[in-house]
């Protein structure tokens, strides 16, 4: 049995939310290893640029669609409070995801075997569909 | 509830940064409007939101404690009913003062 979820970000929101809030987003939004491509320095540190490219800013918005797209498939946005970091998206245009916290506890009583998608991106939106297989 | 002076600015606060972040007109952030289905607002528009308030107000947000505080086991329509402009202002309210509490 599968059920789907999908979900479309406009770019300029992430822009916005990056170039006003990546302070906050690391950590709440975004765990340290999804940012890792846009933030992490060869020398081990970590950096927020104040800028990204669009390309890094697609890669942003196609996780957080990611994210949404998987409470959307495990078919509860609102029965389960979660953090955002809980839902964590690895891989590039073809994702897995892995869950952590109270999503993960909740997919385990679903039987959930696995989240995976796929997402595309234009320089206006971000759009990703993640499949819940059991 | 929202009566006292100081809760009256953190009230204004709270609907000029909803209403910037969701570039709509201040008029249309009444207590009763309801963020996700009168507002349209979506998931990345309420992440906004808490940052925004979170920067101005000097106050820590989270999403999760946010969603518990507004019930468990609710339905769609129970949380999109729920989900107010009144609620995030009680919400913020209740987080100022538990911080004003412990500081």
């Amino acid at each position: 049995m599968t059920a789907i979820g999908i979900d479309i970000v406009s770019l300029d929101k992430i822009r916005t939310l990056w170039e006003n809030h990546r302070d906050r987003l690391m950590n709440d939004i975004f765990s340290e290893r999804e940012l890792s491509s846009i933030t992490a320095n060869k020398d081990g540190t970590i950096s927020l640029p104040e800028h990204l490219s669009n390309r890094q800013l697609r890669y942003l918005g196609t996780r957080f669609a990611a994210k949404e797209a998987t409470v959307k498939a495990l078919g509860v946005p609102y029965r389960v409070a979660f953090n955002w970091c809980d839902i964590e998206v690895t891989g590039g245009d073809c994702v897995e995801v892995e869950l952590r916290g109270e999503p993960d506890a909740y997919a385990l009583q679903l039987g959930v075997k696995r989240l995976s998608g796929s997402t595309a991106s234009t320089d206006m939106t971000c759009l990703a569909i993640i499949v819940r297989e059991i | 509830m929202i009566d006292t002076p100081s809760d009256s600015v953190v009230y204004s606060i709270i609907i000029r940064n909803i209403a910037e972040a969701l570039l709509a007109p201040p008029d249309r952030i009444v207590p009763s409007a309801r963020l996700l289905t009168d507002l349209n607002a979506e998931s990345i528009d309420i992440a906004d939101i808490r940052f925004r308030l979170e920067h101005e107000l000097n106050l820590k947000i989270d999403h999760k404690g946010m969603i518990e505080s507004l019930g468990t086991n609710l339905s769609t329509e129970e949380f999109e009913n729920r989900f107010t402009v009144q609620f995030i202002c009680e919400h913020v309210m209740r987080k100022l003062s538990e911080q004003r509490g412990t500081a």
